[in-house]
């Protein structure tokens, strides 16, 4: 049976905040960690927030994550959010993905079983150095630890985005796309820079699925402002997945999200950490078709 | 497209103009530091990254890899042989720092050095004689130091020695077990240096310190508790640690008390309880400088930015004096910790 095409989401679940460091007190983060600390509470909220009208639940391929999904008899609708760096890898003095932990078995840094046969096209990172040869294995590698049915994409980490956002790559992020369309995968580019990330992607003429990217009446994580990004976004065809909704937590999620959406975000992205039941206020943020 | 509402224009900095001319500007040392700085300057409309000084082939790579496409050399001095530049970033280890600092100073460029207060006494020693010979703008980055909450919290005069004569600081993150821990990163260079950082531009210089540390899984320092006495007779406990669960990023927390009330300041909040100032203010509603998010170097790199074109503000919280000054006492606390906490002048 031939696949439908997949749209980009309207409303996403978030659990990224389980793992990273957000824009959340500590207080908060320390809460709703101890709250998920049971794969079982954490499988329970998630299959709600679907249920409730989460149309994809953004994941970063973690064990806490894997163990939840586990505990489910039905996959889930998943956008990987790959690649996971640690937080902990702050103390290695090289930079974030000059090693790829996943690599460690081959002869020359370079495991072709683990990197899947469709990465067999790039080059060992030793001899090929560029981002997406150096990223793409390991995104592939993550990614495939999801359920294939449950699958729907892949979100690319701010750090990857933005390191490519710095460096002026339109390739990375045009290789990263017809990486991820091959596999019929929804493809997402999270940043930190959301006015930046438009305006370069509308100056290369390369366009992800969608961006996730901070959104807030408080202008909290818009770079390089709020005035910057609200412009960069009524320009761009690009659909934009708002995050921060809460703004580090000053403002309720539903003015959050009535916000982005009313200034031009595709969907929302609540996060685990934003919200206290998770099916009411994501089922709260589901948007009506109207009558 | 509707406006910002007022409460975003709040939240907004104010930008200055950009200067006629951009700083072009090399780094040196492609490790993660590094690439932060060339990330944020690289995105700063004043600057431009003209270059790249690293001795290991494989950073120059993955860099190269990356795709910044300046030109690059195992050596500043190979670099400057060809090229030209106005400012120097040194994010190198410390045994390559002072070597750098030195060749650029003599190269008449403007020079900052990242991680200048958890360096060695040798290292910093050198750095501060180089400094000293230049007559062009010299700073030492750490972004701690332009920290919102903080930041407000030494505007406002609260966490100053004359609001404040009992001083508890703390410095927490989850890293212990961390297979990257090692006698080169121990939980002084890596928590520690930026406390002490904040308390000397808060309260002043430390002159004497009294620590303890323990090593808890290996040869490195992973506690340390440091009672310090300040210049101004102020007296402060102070704890760094690594070895607190579920923290994944760094936890900071000063607290003060005096006749007036009391401050309690942390990376999240700041709360004031003093007959002259009172008030909370949490973190995401502080103005932030930075124009690009992403490590710890872009609110540096706008310091640096508006160091140059005169700003006080920033030029203080980019002090190298200060950075040489805390890399005295962090060697003082090493000292003391081997001496069993006894208590030791800060020489400087």
């Amino acid at each position: 049976m031939k696949r439908a095409p997949l749209e980009a989401p309207r409303l996403v679940l978030g659990v990224a905040s389980l793992a990273l460091p957000v824009r959340a007190t500590r207080d908060r983060q320390l809460e709703i960690a101890n709250r998920f600390e049971e794969s079982e509470s954490l499988a329970v909220a998630l299959v709600k927030g679907v249920a409730a009208g989460a149309e994809a639940v953004l994941a970063p391929p973690t064990q806490d994550v894997h163990d939840a999904l586990a505990e489910l008899p039905k996959p889930l609708p998943i956008l990987a959010r790959v690649p996971h760096l640690w937080p902990s890898d702050d103390l290695l003095w090289e930079p974030a993905l000059f090693f790829d932990p996943g690599e460690d078995n081959g002869a020359n840094g370079w495991d072709a079983k683990r990197a899947g046969a469709a990465a067999m096209n790039l080059l060992p990172m030793g001899l090929a150095g560029d981002l997406a040869s150096r990223v793409l294995p390991r995104i592939e590698r993550e990614a495939l630890q999801f359920n294939a049915k449950a699958l729907r994409g892949i979100v690319i980490s701010s750090v990857v985005t933005d390191l490519a956002l710095a460096a002026n790559q339109p390739r990375f992020i045009d290789r990263l796309i017809r990486f991820a369309r091959q596999r019929r995968w929804l493809v997402g580019v999270e940043t930190r820079n959301l006015g930046h990330l438009l305006t370069r992607l509308g100056a290369w003429g390369v366009a992800p699925d969608m961006v996730f990217g901070p959104v807030n009446p408080r202008g909290v994580g818009m770079m390089p402002d709020s005035q910057s990004v609200l412009t960069a976004m009524a320009s761009s065809q690009i659909k934009v997945i708002a995050t921060e909704l809460r703004a580090g937590g000053m403002i309720a999620l539903h003015e959050g999200a009535e916000w982005a959406r009313r200034h031009g975000a595709w969907g929302v992205c609540a996060e685990l950490v934003d919200m206290d039941d998770v099916p009411k206020e994501l089922k709260s943020l589901v948007v009506r078709p109207a009558a | 497209m509707a406006l910002p509402t007022t409460a975003m224009a709040e939240n907004r900095e104010q930008h200055p103009a950009e200067p006629a001319a951009r700083d072009r500007v090399v780094v040196a040392g492609l490790g993660r530091a590094g690439l932060d700085y060339a990330c944020a300057f690289a995105m700063h409309s004043g600057a431009e990254v003209v270059g790249f000084v690293e001795p290991r082939g494989d950073l120059r790579r993955f860099v190269r890899g990356v795709g910044f496409a300046a030109p690059m050399e195992a050596s500043l001095g190979r670099w400057l042989e060809k090229r030209a530049a106005d400012t120097l970033i040194v994010c190198s280890p410390a045994a390559e720092a002072a070597d750098l600092v030195e060749r650029g100073v003599h190269a008449g460029l403007a020079v900052l050095v990242h991680g200048l207060a958890s360096m060695p006494r040798e290292t910093a020693d050198r750095i501060e004689a180089a400094m000293a010979s230049s007559g062009r703008p010299v700073a030492a980055g750490a972004a701690v130091l332009f920290q919102p909450t903080f930041a407000r919290a030494r505007r406002t005069g609260a966490l100053s020695a004359e609001h404040v004569q009992q001083v508890r600081a703390s410095a927490s993150v989850s890293r212990v077990f961390s297979p990257l821990a090692q006698p080169s990163r121990d939980v002084l260079d890596f928590l520690l240096a930026d406390l002490l950082l904040l308390l000397d531009a808060s309260f002043g210089p430390i002159v004497s310190v009294a620590a303890k540390g323990q090593r808890l899984y290996g040869d490195w320092l992973d506690e340390c508790q440091t009672d310090a006495r300040f210049a101004s007779g102020l007296t402060a406990k102070v704890e760094a640690s690594w070895s607190v669960p579920d923290y994944p990023g760094t936890a900071m927390v000063i607290e003060g008390s005096g006749p007036e009330g009391r401050i309690i300041v942390s990376d999240d909040a700041l709360e004031m309880d003093m007959a002259s100032l009172q008030g909370r203010v949490v973190a995401a509603s502080e103005p932030t400088l930075a124009r690009f998010e992403g490590g710890d170097s872009p609110t540096v790199v706008e310091g640096w930015q508006r160091m140059l074109a005169g700003d006080p503000v920033c030029a203080e919280a980019l002090s190298a004096a200060r950075a040489l000054r805390v890399a005295r006492v962090l060697d003082t606390v090493r000292q003391s910790v081997a001496a069993d906490g006894s208590e030791r002048e800060v020489v400087s």
